[in-house]
């Protein structure tokens, strides 16, 4: 999409750059630098020694700056000069909406092909061959079994492309060739392998496959995948980044591969169990965010200290909570935010969550309103979902509920 | 938290500014307006489009039950300016979730600008089911108003009449919404009258019974105002309903009989047969079981008159009652199977689930446990299926009872716990008491007494938050049965005497005769 980044210094056009829809792109303006860099854990863990490939998990809140921060990994320097980065998002190659193991292996294969030679490689002959082999068995069971229209034979690219297109297909073609690949499962891990190696030597780097979006699946999905199939999809022997849902993140099904988590925590406004401190830095931060997108004279002082309380540490509700007080100051013919008009949006906000939370979620938001602890992770679920709850991260981790319902949970 | 609304004519120009800004700046924009009558619906639409058009932009209506994968639809016919304005949500869930929560992104990369109409229901629904999709949202404006013009009403009447939920949390946003509405209505009319009575059976249903007759009496006082005769007797039979459940039965059969008159004057048949049958309920309460079956059988002989099957179906269930009260349970059976056989027929699945658990309770009187199982579940299966929690509840609860006559008391405390638990999900105070009550029961069988007590506490606190009468003459005997156990005869006798105050004041004979007889036989 065409994206101007200006910083606006009037509210109408700040009004434009508080959407909240979209990841940045890796060299945006707009962007702002987190304290300590947050993926620099990450990317100093992708280049250190291993001896086998390893495998990340990496989460973080709805709207925080996941797939921003992914995009910069796959644009680092550093990064790029030891590694062939195949990046894709699982939505774009793949049903979200019914997706399992084998979908997301194929999908691997798929793409580390693909995306090869797109850019103008070649594998070796030897390798193509094998391929073609297997692209035959599968091709020949699924005629067997489907009667598809005999597919014309535009070499590997089409087959990884109409394989991809099946699995996105309607229920029963999807069935079908889940069904055929599946029980030879250990061919398909065979051949990924076979190109990894293959790109490996051509390059002399290694391959790093980043996996955005997947924690878009519904939750059962992704619990199946990452739970149950974990063992199959850490076969492949390159690196890999999978992103997952937040709310499996902290699951003890997780926890056994710790060293291995990536979380990227909300940015932290103040401290644990105590909602009137103040943590400069997260304000710092939050502050940047908002003058990165428009001039400073456009907001009161005081307003832009509510809107960065009301906006949680949460990028995408800071931007919303903005862009709402943009519109507000507009409508009574002001050229500078106040604070009514933030709290116009605070209130906006806290009607949205009083429509979507149910009764036995006030008693779970007033216990972690009291002592910001999480006690049981399967009773949040949904809240983490919803970011009526927010998880914080320094030495520990902790969450408290969304500002905006600050005042709600404690007069309830 | 009441919040000044801005004037109607704001909110639509806010509407419109983010979509003509949207269209300035080429982004996509996701907006929802909030509505309750189609009425303002549609005059909004009007203008919004109005003021769209002045801009150059084009808006196209799209009915979301048409177009299920409303992302790709709108792929297919966007243009810079192009605004859908989607209504009929609901029609196309849960597909339409799917695929709004799946492909938002589409939506942001077509830069496509949409306007969702959406009632309250709706996007809650979209906010749990598509919660990738909500959180993309710019913004939700509200318009949450009544029309004025006559020829407006029935929608609005039916929303103020709706009375059936599946849950506590919709119970709760209707209750919220119509309070909302009625503090809007300047002057006191028709509709404030609809809304003052579904919120009485809202509250009711909440066993929230002391907010329930306030506002039935209030729709009492307008109805009377009106010169609505019928909206009287209804009003007058909700208020004896509402007083039969706190256990002032003598009251409530005051109510009764006034709107059995009423209807009886304006010739309202139906509403006649539904006075008797309430008045035969209330007698049988008070143990007059003879003179409960005579109003009962008259109400049969008016369902037949009138060929209502649903008021045949009850009386022919009330009757059931009434001979299972006189002990004649074969003859109770006779008539519960007539009244299935009925439900069935015309496919009124409540009386067909309430029939097969009258007939299950028919059986375990009989002392038919594994018959009288067999019925449960079947009734707790239909109770399910139809969402009916509050008999769903009763039905678990009497399976626990049946387990305990089994002297199953762990099997029975798990199924009160489940009825309890069900109570405590749909604020029936009165049935949470209700479980309570028995689970202290099941204790006291397993000369767990103290542990009974705390239950029947706090059961005695629920029957006397909601002035439920009859409820706490019960605990109170249970109370003085507990402390008999223990020995401690003077708080036993305190107890006992507590409850015999109560039973007199509303003529309970069972209370009155246990605690009597009690009472003698500790003292002697």
């Amino acid at each position: 999409m065409p994206e101007e980044f200006i910083i606006a210094e009037d509210l109408d056009l700040a009004w434009s750059n508080f959407e909240p829809f979209y990841p940045l792109p890796a060299n945006s303006p707009f962007h702002v630098e987190r304290k300590g860099k947050p993926l620099n854990r990450l990317k100093r863990a992708l280049l250190r020694q291993h001896r086998q490939s390893p495998k990340y998990f990496f989460s973080g809140h709805r709207g925080c700056g996941k797939s921003t921060e992914l995009n910069r990994l796959a644009a680092d320097g550093d990064i790029n000069e030891n590694f062939f980065i195949v990046k894709y998002s699982v939505k774009e190659v793949c049903d979200v909406n019914n997706l399992n193991y084998v979908d997301v292996l194929f999908s691997i294969g798929a793409q580390l092909y693909i995306q090869y030679i797109d850019s103008g490689n070649k594998l070796k002959p030897e390798l193509i061959e094998q391929l073609e082999g297997w692209k035959h068995s599968i091709e020949k069971i699924s005629e067997e079994e489907t009667s598809i229209e005999a597919s014309i034979d535009g070499g590997l690219r089409t087959f990884f492309v109409s394989v991809l297109a099946r699995i996105r297909a309607e229920d029963t073609t999807r069935k079908t060739i889940r069904e055929i690949i599946e029980p030879k499962l250990s061919d398909l891990i065979d051949k990924i392998n076979l190109i990894i190696a293959n790109i490996e030597s051509n390059e002399k780097k290694k391959v790093l496959v980043l996996i955005d979006d997947l924690d878009k699946p519904r939750l059962e999905q992704a619990k199946e995948i990452f739970y149950n199939s974990q063992t199959a999809i850490t076969q492949p022997i390159c690196y890999i980044v999978y992103t997952v849902p937040i709310s499996i993140f902290f699951t003890k099904e997780l926890t056994a591969i710790k060293e291995s988590k990536y979380f990227l925590p909300n940015v932290k406004l103040h401290f644990k169990n105590d909602r009137n401190s103040k943590d400069e830095e997260g304000y710092g931060l939050m502050e940047r965010f908002i003058f990165h997108r428009m001039k400073a004279d456009l907001i009161q002082p005081d307003a832009l200290n509510l809107a960065i309380t009301m906006g949680a540490g949460v990028f995408r509700e800071t931007a919303r909570i903005m862009q709402i007080s943009a519109d507000s100051a507009i409508e009574n013919d002001r050229d500078q935010i106040i604070v009514e008009d933030v709290k116009r949006a605070e209130r906006e906000i806290r009607s949205d969550f009083k429509r979507i939370l149910k009764t036995q979620d006030y008693t779970t938001l007033k216990e972690i309103c009291q002592d910001n602890e999480i006690h049981g992770i399967e009773k949040i679920e949904d809240l983490l979902h919803n970011l009526s709850v927010l998880e914080y991260m320094n030495d520990e981790t902790w969450c408290d509920i969304h500002p905006t319902l600050v005042e709600l949970i404690e007069n309830d | 938290m009441t919040e000044i609304k801005d004037p109607i004519e704001a909110r639509v120009s806010r509407l419109g500014n983010y979509l003509i800004r949207a269209y300035k700046y080429k982004k996509a924009s996701i907006l929802f307006a909030l509505y309750l009558s189609e009425y303002v619906r549609a005059d909004v639409e009007r203008e919004i489009k109005k003021l769209l058009s002045e801009q150059g932009l084009k808006a196209i209506s799209v009915d979301a039950g048409e177009h299920k994968d409303l992302p790709s639809f709108f792929a297919s016919s966007n243009s810079d300016q192009t605004v859908f304005i989607v209504h009929n949500m609901e029609k196309g869930f849960p597909d339409s979730l799917r695929y709004l929560n799946f492909k938002r992104e589409d939506i942001i990369d077509h830069q496509v600008k949409a306007l969702f109409w959406v009632t309250d229901k709706e996007l809650t629904r979209i906010g749990n089911e598509a919660p990738d999709f909500f959180a993309f949202r710019n913004r939700v404006v509200e318009f949450i108003e009544v029309p004025m013009a006559e020829e407006r009403r029935p929608a609005l009447v039916e929303f103020a009449l709706e009375t059936e939920f599946k849950s506590l949390d919709e119970i709760k946003h209707s209750i919220e919404l119509k309070e909302t509405l009625l503090s809007e209505l300047s002057e006191a009319d028709e509709i404030s009258g609809y809304l003052l009575n579904s919120l009485g059976i809202l509250f009711f249903q909440l066993s929230s019974y002391k907010k329930a007759i306030e506002y039935h009496e209030q729709a009492l006082v307008i109805a009377k105002e009106m010169g609505d005769r019928r909206v009287v007797g209804t009003s007058l039979g909700n208020l004896g309903s509402t007083y039969s459940s706190l256990g002032q039965v003598e009251r409530a059969i005051e109510y009764y009989k006034q709107a059995l008159a009423i209807s009886q004057e304006i010739g309202d048949r139906r509403g006649e047969g539904t006075a008797l049958g309430n008045l035969g309920l209330a007698y049988g309460n008070l143990g007059q079981v003879e003179k409960a079956i005579e109003y009962h059988e008259l109400a049969l002989a008016i369902s037949q008159e009138l060929g209502d099957k649903r008021l045949e179906g009850a009386a022919l269930g009330n009757l059931g009652l009434a001979y299972r009260n006189l002990g004649e349970v074969e003859k109770a059976i006779e008539y519960h199977e007539q009244a299935l056989a009925i439900s069935q027929e015309f496919g009124d699945r409540r009386v067909e689930g309430i029939s097969l658990g009258s007939l299950g309770n028919a059986y375990s009187h009989l002392g038919q446990v594994e018959k009288a199982m067999e019925y449960y579940e079947q009734a707790l299966v239909i109770a399910k299926e139809i969402g009916d929690r509050h008999n769903e509840g009763i039905w678990l609860g009497n399976i626990g009872l049946a387990y305990s006559d089994q002297r199953q008391v762990e099997k029975a405390i798990e199924y009160y716990e489940k009825a309890l638990l069900i109570a405590r999900e749909i604020g029936d105070r009165r049935g949470e008491g209700t479980s309570l009550g028995k689970i202290g029961l099941a204790y006291s069988d397993q000369r767990q007494v103290e542990k009974a007590i705390e239950y029947y506490e706090q059961a005695l606190v629920i029957a006397r938050e909601i002035g439920d009468r009859q409820g706490e003459g019960n605990r109170l005997v249970s109370l003085g049965n507990a402390y008999s156990l223990l020995g401690q005869v003077e708080k036993a006798i305190d107890y006992y005497e507590q409850a015999l105050v109560i039973g007199k004041e509303i003529k309970d004979p069972r209370i009155i005769n246990f605690c009597e007889e009690n009472l003698k036989s500790i003292k002697s």
